[in-house]
């Protein structure tokens, strides 16, 4: 596994706890993503995998526990620091948060605007165009509004947004939710490309199987409160039972019998 | 810094790449690789030994400019750990500019979405105004369908009763009438100790401060009491049902409601208009008493005029009509915010940015409304000297 090579892991929890109430989501959770990875998260629905996911962002303040992106703990980070950091990872957000009153193209330059002020509008345009053909979306689609747009572009689109500060870690929400298999086969195919091209880290929570298997690397299963992470062989075949259900129900029995 | 240096190599060009290469750097690489101008005759090299971090951006810009500089890609060769990401940047520029100048249409398309909606060609005066025209003839259509299916509503409530979700208008009379009572109550008590007291220092000249009392009871029955109210009730809750419908639009809520048989204009628009009407003479009423205690206030602390002689003043300052004159036009306001404020919210499409213009235009043009209902009232009421 990339493990061997570079020691330093891109992303790192430690003891994260998390408590709604006396309900406790995660309870003392563990992980780490190696650089190059592609890490799905799974899980049940309400087992935490958007707060786990939120924790790591930064946009939730856990209870206990330290959350290192590339060695460095957001919380603990001053302001210039936090905003450099911000900019080494990619986000696309499960409804894809496309900016509503912004068209496509704005939608993607807003984080260039934001952090690189000195461009010119011509060289913003081409950047543009180069993260649309990127994601594969068609150029036509720069000038239209995210209403007009059909949900495999809402999920593109928020991808080019997602790679416009061209960083080396993305952070993908249920990336090929609410597509259809042919756009959502598509997705995981420019994921996998974009990866291998790009030398991309990527963490992804899905639920969806086909997806997982195709490009996973590593999972982490959200139970109990811990994450049990394992390769794809390994935790098809782990002997807990809500895994063994989630990985061995109706709806996985085809995929682990043509796979 | 120079992001690159050219040298000719026999019948080559050799580019060296320097410095830094990332998208960091991009604003002083797109500017330097504006001077690289090698004629497209040979062979080039680009030579990346020297190009620290080299980024998406940066690689793509100098491959852009190679190209319009008519290299064709097969003579660009790479040396020295090229970006990784090279070939399929190369893939991608290609591809784009296989069709025929799509490159340049995808940067004006882009360019265009930069400058937003913003219009082709300046157009002319005429062609405005004639634009300006059929919007308002479309407006006016809409407001009159919408008036229309809101009657239709109405009229098919009074026949099926269980239709005016009683739930639902209880609800919005406890939140546009009951939780306004403080705001309402302290405006009216305010604004009328503002009037009694303007009123007799004018009144003071003639040495008729009595008619003060006058002053308040009619100028708060008749218009203040209940004009404030609208239109503190516009601006609380004409701007929360355009805002509520909003987004049950945005949310396709009203498409789910439409498509599981139910009528949004019974279940969201009705409920909120009739509670405003119950709601607004409630609010009026408890005006009018708050206006008149500021004005007995005032009169008693400033004036000097004792609370029986204010009552006994105040009864002989009454009419039959005066009371009625201010509370007959609290129902019609109440439709006209709450129809206005309905009709904006339902009028929201697609984006969070027409939700904030929509709910702007209910609260201005109800209050609009409002104003322009009382005066066309104040003429009326002058004619049959009610």
């Amino acid at each position: 596994m990339a493990a061997a090579t570079t020691p330093q892991p891109v992303v790192r929890v430690q003891g994260l706890v998390n408590r709604f109430g006396r309900q406790v989501v995660h309870n003392q959770l563990d992980f780490e993503v190696m650089p190059q990875e592609i890490f799905g998260i799974v899980g049940g629905s309400g087992s935490g995998k958007s707060v786990l996911l939120h924790s790591i962002l930064g946009l939730h303040t856990p209870d206990a526990g330290r959350i290192e992106i590339y060695g460095q703990d957001m919380r603990h980070l001053s302001r210039p620091q936090r905003l450099a950091m911000v900019q080494t990872f990619g986000v696309t957000f499960q409804n894809g948060a496309l900016i509503s009153s912004l068209t496509v193209a704005q939608n993607v330059e807003l984080p260039l605007r934001e952090y690189h002020p000195d461009l010119t509008e011509p060289t913003l345009a081409s950047l543009v165009e180069l993260d649309l053909k990127l994601v594969g979306l068609p150029l036509d689609a720069a000038p239209k509004w995210p209403s007009q747009l059909s949900g495999g572009m809402v999920k593109r689109a928020a991808l080019a947004r997602a790679l416009a500060l061209e960083p080396k870690l993305l952070f993908l929400d249920e990336p090929t939710s609410g597509l259809d298999p042919i756009s959502a086969s598509g997705f995981d195919e420019l994921l996998l490309s974009l990866h291998s091209e790009l030398r991309l880290t990527v963490v992804m929570v899905t639920h969806d199987l086909d997806s997982l298997f195709r490009t996973c690397t590593r999972v982490g299963v959200l139970v109990g409160g811990k994450l049990v992470v394992d390769s794809i062989e390994g935790i098809v075949d782990n002997p807990d039972p809500w895994i063994h259900e989630y990985f061995h129900g109706p709806r996985a029995r085809a995929l682990i019998k043509h796979g | 810094m120079d992001a690159w240096a050219l040298q000719r190599e026999g019948d080559d060009w050799r580019l060296s790449l320097k410095g830094d290469w990332s998208l960091a750097s991009m604003g002083l690489i797109e500017r330097d690789l504006a001077a690289l101008a090698p004629a497209p005759d040979g062979r080039l090299i680009c030579d990346w030994s020297q190009a620290r971090a080299p980024g998406l951006g940066p690689v793509w810009a100098l491959l852009e400019r190679l190209l319009a500089l008519g290299f064709k890609p097969a003579e660009i060769r790479h040396e020295g750990s090229p970006p990784q990401a090279l070939a399929l940047l190369a893939t991608l520029k290609v591809r784009s500019d296989a069709g025929a100048g799509a490159g340049a249409g995808a940067g004006g398309a882009a360019a265009a979405g930069a400058g937003g909606r913003a219009a082709g060609a300046p157009r002319g005066l005429l062609d405005q105004m004639g634009r300006w025209v059929v919007l308002q003839g479309s407006e006016g259509r809409g407001v009159l369908e919408f008036m229309g299916r809101i009657t239709q509503v109405a009229l098919e409530s009074f026949v099926r009763p269980r239709s005016l979700r009683p739930g639902s208008i209880v609800r919005h009379v406890y939140e546009t009438g009951v939780t306004a009572i403080p705001i309402v109550s302290l405006i009216a008590f305010l604004i009328s100790v503002v009037i009694a007291y303007l009123g007799a220092q004018q009144l003071a000249n003639f040495g008729a401060t009595i008619y003060v009392v006058d002053l308040v009871t009619v100028g708060v029955l008749r218009e203040l009491g209940v004009l404030l109210t609208a239109i503190i009730v516009a601006g609380r809750s004409g701007s929360a049902f355009a805002a509520e419908i909003g987004v049950m639009q945005l949310n396709e809520e009203t498409d789910a409601l439409r498509a599981m048989g139910m009528n949004p204009i019974e279940l969201l628009v009705l409920p909120r208009i009739v509670a405003l009407v119950i709601a607004l003479p409630a609010l009026t009423i408890i005006a009018d008493a708050m206006g008149l205690a500021g004005g007995g206030l005032l009169s008693l602390v400033d004036l000097h005029i004792p609370l029986p002689q204010f009552i006994a003043r105040l009864k002989a300052a009454l009419s039959d009509t005066t009371l009625w004159a201010g509370l007959i036009k609290a129902p019609v306001f109440a439709v006209l915010i709450g129809a206005v404020g309905a009709y904006r919210g339902m009028q929201v499409r697609d984006s969070a940015r027409e939700l904030g213009r929509l709910t702007t235009i209910a609260v201005v043009q109800s209050i609009f409304l409002v104003i322009l209902a009382d005066a066309l009232f104040a003429i009326f009421f002058e004619k049959i000297d009610f």
